[in-house]
């Protein structure tokens, strides 16, 4: 099993999550992140003090999928996201269980 | 009594000191008196109240219940616009508008050209300031007691409603529209739009000669709010697909406190408009929040009941009692409790249908009323100003003549079929005027500059605006500019602690 993370612009996380379901995927955890590297740098003027927004507002998604379809969801992320940027990166999952029927591994997927 | 320079002038002259006259030892009444004796301070006082609170159903009313109605990328540009506007439309008022509105007929041709707009003339002079309120046209012909209050409380009473038209339209153009254009049209639409609309009700123009009534602007100020909001929207064209597809508003909580002032402001927008602190004052004040408590109720109950999902919403609410104020205040003063109620009634149902249903055909949709201003305020106030037409009561006394009699209005339900003609001849006068107005206006406008941002601009918003957001977050924020922490301890360009403070966690590594 693989857990597939992508951190994009929330501009085009629209695009990805829509491409997913097309995919068929069950599950996915979204959540709002600071992140950067994803946008250029953003300049903001507050009360005559310009400042430097690093860390801008983006979406990182997680998804835990069979090893067999990884590859498959990074390419589906990674084309849907193309106009827009941002990063994925898989790493193994040595266990998942299914805390309602008690299911492991790709069973609880 | 003597006037207040005539009184000093006295005490002059007798050798006293001015100051020393109150206390002088041979218990002669003082010499000094505080204002004229056509001036009634009580009168003088709601009058600058009234201002006060309509002023303040702008700013913030206006600028955090549109504020927190956008998507959170358009708080401050929304914010801005509705300061700027306001500021904007005191310094034309003082300078040329207050006197297009209110002064003396400019005649430009027969007809309606010969009292349509007032000499444009500037109320700075000492002599404008305090001497005694006039209304050429309507207290100077008789047809209301003369004020007791000086020029500048008139003045400044109607500069807020001269600025809460342009707000007003905000919510129809927000989201898209050239920062530069809106700043030029607000200042060239009030002097155009806006004085015309006033004079021909309010400064005894020819539909007020005529007998058109509008209480405290219900043509003037929201029937011409929803017109020009609406051509204008056509005009700039819409916003992005994707801000009118995801339209979701940032912060309920600062819409509520927006349109609770709206709501409490309105005692001020129609309670002052007798002019006196007076029996119809009393009258339109209850009458404003009977409606609108009526309409409120009358909206939430046709969501809970007609609508798709059946549920009573807090923004459908918002916008029932907008619907009860604004239709309501053309006709505050002029009708009864009970008109009060049935003015509530129908016209929560009419904006609700035409919210609900005129705003799906496909005309409509085109054009992108932001937060549909053109059926809270221009059918609201259409409705409220053909319904004073009916349901105005002669019995509602405005001012009393000499012999006891009321000076007030008969609608056509009580034997005066011909108001409800002069009222649908105003409205049919201050759409077309206004609309083409707008178009004209914008159209020019647009030949100097973009009206619309660039999508590049509108995708960002505020930052790419403004350089600033509404709700700036502090995760990598490293002041780079001027006064930056850096720099602050030594040689602050801004002086100011919180800037200093707010700095402060980017010095930390």
């Amino acid at each position: 099993m693989r857990l597939i993370t992508a951190v994009l612009p929330t501009a085009g996380f629209e695009r990805v999550h829509e491409a997913l379901r097309t995919l068929g995927i069950p599950g996915m955890t979204v959540s709002t992140v600071f992140a950067q590297g994803v946008r250029p740098p953003q300049y903001e003027v507050y009360r005559g003090v310009r400042r430097r927004i690093d860390f801008l507002p983006a979406v990182r998604v997680d998804i835990v999928a069979a090893e067999s379809d990884a590859e498959d969801v990074v390419h589906v992320i990674a084309v849907a996201a193309a106009g827009v940027g941002g990063a994925v990166w898989v790493q193994p999952v040595e266990r998942v269980v299914r805390i309602r029927t008690g299911e492991r591994g790709e069973s609880a997927l | 009594m003597l006037t207040k320079r005539q009184g000093n002038a006295q005490a002059r002259s007798s050798g006293e000191n001015p100051r020393l006259g109150r206390t002088s030892p041979n218990g002669r009444h003082s010499p000094v008196i505080p204002y004229p004796s056509w001036l009634n301070s009580g009168d003088n006082t709601w009058q600058l109240v009234a201002a006060t609170l309509v002023g303040l159903m702008s700013i913030p009313g206006i600028a955090i219940l549109y504020g927190g109605l956008v998507q959170r990328k358009w708080v401050v540009n929304t914010m801005l616009m509705a300061f700027t506007a306001f500021a904007i439309v005191l310094v034309a008022w003082v300078l040329y508008e207050f006197q297009m509105s209110f002064g003396t007929p400019l005649h430009l041709g027969p007809g309606i050209l010969h009292s349509a707009v007032g000499e444009p003339k500037s109320i700075l002079s000492p002599k404008s300031e305090i001497g005694q309120a006039n209304i050429p046209l309507v207290s100077g012909a008789g047809l209301m007691p003369a004020f007791r209050f000086p020029e500048s409380s008139l003045a400044y009473f109607q500069f807020v409603f001269a600025a809460i038209t342009p707000l007003l339209f905000l919510g129809s153009v927000l989201g898209r529209m050239s920062f530069k254009a809106w700043m030029l049209f607000v200042l060239i639409w009030s002097g155009v739009v806006y004085s015309v609309n006033a004079f021909l009700l309010w400064g005894g123009g020819w539909w007020a000669q005529l007998g058109a009534i509008d209480y405290s602007g219900g043509y003037v100020i929201h029937l011409a709010a929803g017109t020009s909001g609406f051509v204008a929207a056509a005009v700039i064209g819409p916003r992005l697909a994707r801000d009118r597809a995801k339209a979701v508003p940032n912060n309920l909580p600062m819409v509520a406190t927006g349109a609770g002032l709206l709501w409490l402001g309105w005692n001020g927008f129609n309670g002052g408009d007798e002019y006196f602190g007076g029996q119809n004052a009393s009258a339109a004040v209850i009458n404003t929040n009977l409606c609108t408590a009526v309409a409120l109720l009358t909206w939430l109950l046709l969501d809970m009941f007609l609508s798709k999902q059946r549920k009573p919403a807090f923004l459908g609410a918002v916008n029932g009692m907008i619907v009860g104020l604004v239709a309501i205040t053309p006709a505050a003063g002029f009708v009864s409790g009970v008109g009060a109620i049935l003015i509530g009634v129908i016209a929560s149902a009419i904006v609700w249908a035409s919210w609900t249903y005129f705003s799906r055909v496909s005309f409509m949709k085109k054009v992108d009323d932001a937060l549909g201003v053109f059926h809270t305020h221009g059918v609201a106030g259409l409705v409220g100003g053909l319904l004073v037409g009916l349901f105005a009561d002669p019995a509602m006394a405005i001012y009393y003549n000499k012999d006891g009699s009321a000076v007030s209005v008969a609608g056509l339900f009580n034997g005066h079929p011909k108001q409800l003609a002069l009222q649908a001849g105003a409205a049919a006068t201050i759409i077309v005027w206004d609309g083409l107005m707008t178009f004209v206006i914008l159209k020019v406008l647009g030949l100097f500059m973009n009206l619309r941002l660039p999508d590049e601009v509108l995708e960002v918003g505020d930052v790419a605006i403004h350089d600033e957001e509404g709700y700036p977050s502090e995760e990598g924020l490293i002041a780079v500019g001027a006064g930056s922490s850096t720099s602050a301890s030594t040689s602050a360009p801004t002086p100011s602690p919180v800037a200093e403070r707010s700095a402060e966690p980017a010095a930390e590594p």
